[in-house]
């Protein structure tokens, strides 16, 4: 969004600068750290209690008639979109596809993967239709490549959406959905449903993460309670689950510098110099934007990499390798309040949209839900209550992550002093990471 | 949306703007903004119909115009409140209700006199001389006031809200826009209820005055203008538009030499446009073709 507003922010008066919200989110951050050094001193989320919802509840959540009826609702609701999006109107502002995959399902199942636990698992339609059609898998899924297809999905999916841009193409982007969905159902069909979705399957995997920030869990078919944060802990470690984590943050981090005026000046010149190579005039925005978004990955893996080497000092015989598996899981509650905060009012406000647009999917004049003339109400937040929420998401994402990480590390280390001396480095990631994440959101608000 | 914005910047930066381009030859004036100074340039463009001179507002101050004998003046504003005086000009909006009556928004010139940065809604009854201030003082940064339907709409930049008063400005129902600055809007002359607004890369309408907004259209810098049965709008590049349905579609219908700032519409046919250096066009054939009525 263009600024445009002579040097007067938008925003109304802040009762304090902007710059005292980042002190005083790094103030809360060094006083977490404190308290968890003297008030933490065994390791207490490594082993979680579960129960099961009480009233045979958490049974009938999980039951097989609840799981075919979501299956069912997870195929039969992107079917439309991608209906929509070849037979509705051309233009993005009018057709329901870039709403419903880039605001609902992109946005909308990070919040309700927080909330409600792996709600995407249950309404998965790629997993739903590898389950429909018995694909069983011809070959053992290679452990080598661990989440790095998923990683590369999302890679791809941001890519789409905040560099090519075909969220204002609603053809193209459910042209994208159909060709994902034959990569996936090849992918189940050589390494079996269950494999290809926990691993390979990029939303599987996103909304999966988040997921496990969760205090609801499902276990075999029982849906149950845990406390917070207890299902990150248990992370498996596998190949690519940093690059995961790098991508998410990562990409959050380029959409919002990329609304700053910084990058824009920059990326005309880079886009020009592009230009100046021989690449087309038309793709050289294109070719700008993506190396900003692997950049942005590139930035917050080695920040994350910077944190790893700087644990390495304290000694205690960790390798590099052991370190950076071992607190990848830290990083989920990060790249969640990135998401959330960052996109916090494209749902809440584009959300809205859907209303409308799902009432006339094909833009026939429908009116299917009797919401057909609404519109977006705007005044469900104020600017200065997103501003609020945004900076309350950062710094509790960024406490968890520090709560987190403190406690892998007193199981890492086995000695508390060695523990907390290596948590300097990570508070000094997480400081800075705070102080990114609301930097990124005041260039976007202002 | 952005990656729009990147594009038109990236064509015009390899001088290749082309048809879409804005034509700007270079030799924008400076007499009456200063263009190294970041946008916006033009705050206000209207008539006093006291004497027909155009009363222009701009990052330099506020100008008062004669288009007969093109001659320049520089109306020297001073706002009181509470005991306290500033000189103020620019970055000054207003709108002439009546012979010498101004209404009016913007910020003191001078930052120690005391009064805050927010001037609020103002009112003149001297053409621009003295200002007084009518409410919302240190609270409401007024970008535009339409005066129509018996009320007041305007759009308030601090609180991101279209504010609409029955009383002539003393009390305000505030009505949040979408997001983004609205960088113009107008009301339709026959639906008290009706509205479009532009933000930077959007165009909204409203049909419950205000309330709830749709997205209809995609444009860079829409300025809009709507008298009679005219609904203009003229993008950054330069390009003219008509609609027919209200502002569910637009065919372009002619072009100005600059970017577009601030319409004043004298009826369905007669429009004028400031443009970013202060030049003042015309038409009389609702937007096909623009003379120059003044120059800076």
């Amino acid at each position: 969004m263009i600024v445009f507003g002579h040097g007067l922010v938008q925003r109304a008066d802040l009762p304090i600068p902007e710059s005292f919200f980042a002190w005083g989110s790094a103030i809360v951050l060094v006083v977490s750290f404190a308290a968890l050094a003297s008030l933490w001193p065994r390791p207490r989320l490594e082993r979680v209690d579960w129960r099961p919802l009480p009233g045979g509840l958490g049974r009938a959540l999980g039951s097989r008639p609840v799981e075919v009826a979501c299956g069912a609702l997870g195929v039969a609701a992107p079917a439309v979109v991608v209906w929509a999006g070849f037979a509705g109107p051309d233009g993005p502002l009018d057709n329901l596809a870039p709403t419903a995959i880039l605001v609902f399902f992109w946005v909308g199942f990070v919040f309700l993967s927080v909330l409600f636990g792996d709600v995407f698992r249950a309404v998965n339609p790629w997993r739903a239709i590898g389950r429909l059609l018995r694909l069983r898998g011809r070959a053992p899924y290679p452990e080598r490549l661990g989440r790095w297809p998923a990683a590369a999905g999302l890679l791809a999916f941001t890519w789409i959406e905040l560099v090519a841009l075909w969220g204002e193409a609603p053809r193209t982007l459910v042209g994208a959905v159909v060709a994902y969905s034959l990569l996936q159902l090849a992918g189940m069909a050589r390494f079996g449903v269950e494999p290809w979705i926990s691993r390979a399957e990029a939303f599987s995997v996103y909304f999966g993460l988040f997921a496990r920030l969760s205090v609801f869990e499902t276990r075999e078919g029982v849906v149950g309670l845990r406390p917070p944060l207890g299902g990150l802990p248990r992370l498996e470690a596998l190949p690519g689950t940093v690059a995961v984590v790098c991508v998410m943050i990562g990409s959050v981090t380029y959409d919002g510098f990329s609304q700053g005026r910084a990058w824009r000046d920059f990326a005309v010149d880079l886009a020009d110099g592009f230009a100046a190579l021989g690449v087309p005039l038309a793709e050289a925005p294109t070719v700008a934007g993506t190396l900003g978004l692997l950049l942005g990955v590139a930035l917050v893996a080695g920040f994350y990499a910077l944190g790893v080497a700087g644990a390495r000092t304290v000694g205690g015989g960790l390798d590099a390798d052991r370190l950076r598996r071992g607190f990848v899981h830290t990083l989920v509650p990060i790249a969640m309040v990135y998401a959330a905060a960052h996109y916090l009012t494209a749902l809440l406000f584009q959300g809205q949209a859907l209303a409308y647009l799902a009432s006339d999917p094909v833009g026939r004049g429908w009116d299917l839900f009797g919401t057909a003339s609404s519109a977006i109400d705007y005044s469900v937040i104020s600017q200065n209550g997103t501003w609020y929420a945004q900076v309350g998401l950062v710094v509790l994402g960024h406490v968890a992550a520090l709560v987190l990480a403190h406690d892998r590390a007193l199981v890492l280390y086995g000695q508390p002093r060695l523990a907390v001396r290596s948590q300097y480095w990570m508070l000094g990631v997480m400081v800075g990471f705070t102080t990114l994440a609301l930097w990124l959101l005041a260039q976007a608000n202002a | 949306m952005r990656r729009l914005a990147l594009a038109a910047a990236v064509l015009l930066a390899a001088g290749c703007g082309g048809a879409s381009g804005a034509r700007d030859d270079g030799k924008r004036s400076a007499r009456l903004v200063d263009p190294s100074k970041k946008p916006p340039y033009v705050n206000a463009l209207d008539i006093d119909p006291a004497d027909g001179h155009f009363l222009l507002t701009t990052n330099r101050g506020f100008y008062r115009i004669d288009p007969r004998t093109k001659a320049v003046r520089t109306v020297r504003g001073e706002v009181a409140a509470g005991g306290r005086r500033s000189p103020v000009g620019t970055f000054l909006e207003l709108d002439a209700i009546g012979p010498r009556k101004l209404l009016g928004s913007g910020h003191p010139d001078r930052t120690d006199a005391g009064l805050p940065a927010y001037l609020g809604f103002m009112r003149s009854d001297d053409a621009g001389r003295s200002w007084r201030v009518v409410s919302r003082l240190g609270e409401a940064d007024l970008h535009k006031i339409v005066a129509l339907h018996g009320r007041l709409y305007a759009f308030d930049a601090v609180l991101g809200a279209i504010l609409i008063s029955s009383d002539g400005g003393r009390t305000f129902t505030e009505r949040f826009t979408p997001r983004g600055l609205v960088i113009d809007f107008v009301v339709d002359p026959r639906d008290p209820r009706y509205l479009l607004a532009a933000t930077e890369d959007q165009l909204f309408r409203s049909d419950d005055e205000a309330a709830t907004w749709r997205a209809v259209d995609t444009g860079e810098g829409i300025r809009l203008a709507w008298a009679g049965e005219t609904l203009l709008r003229a993008d950054k590049d330069g390009t003219v538009l008509r609609s027919e349905d209200r502002g569910a579609t637009f065919a372009r219908v002619g072009e100005v030499p600059g970017e577009p700032y601030k319409f004043k519409s004298l009826d369905a046919e007669r429009h004028y446009l400031a443009l970013s250096d202060g030049t003042i066009v015309e038409t009389r054939d609702a937007g096909a073709r623009w003379t120059t009525a003044f120059a800076p």
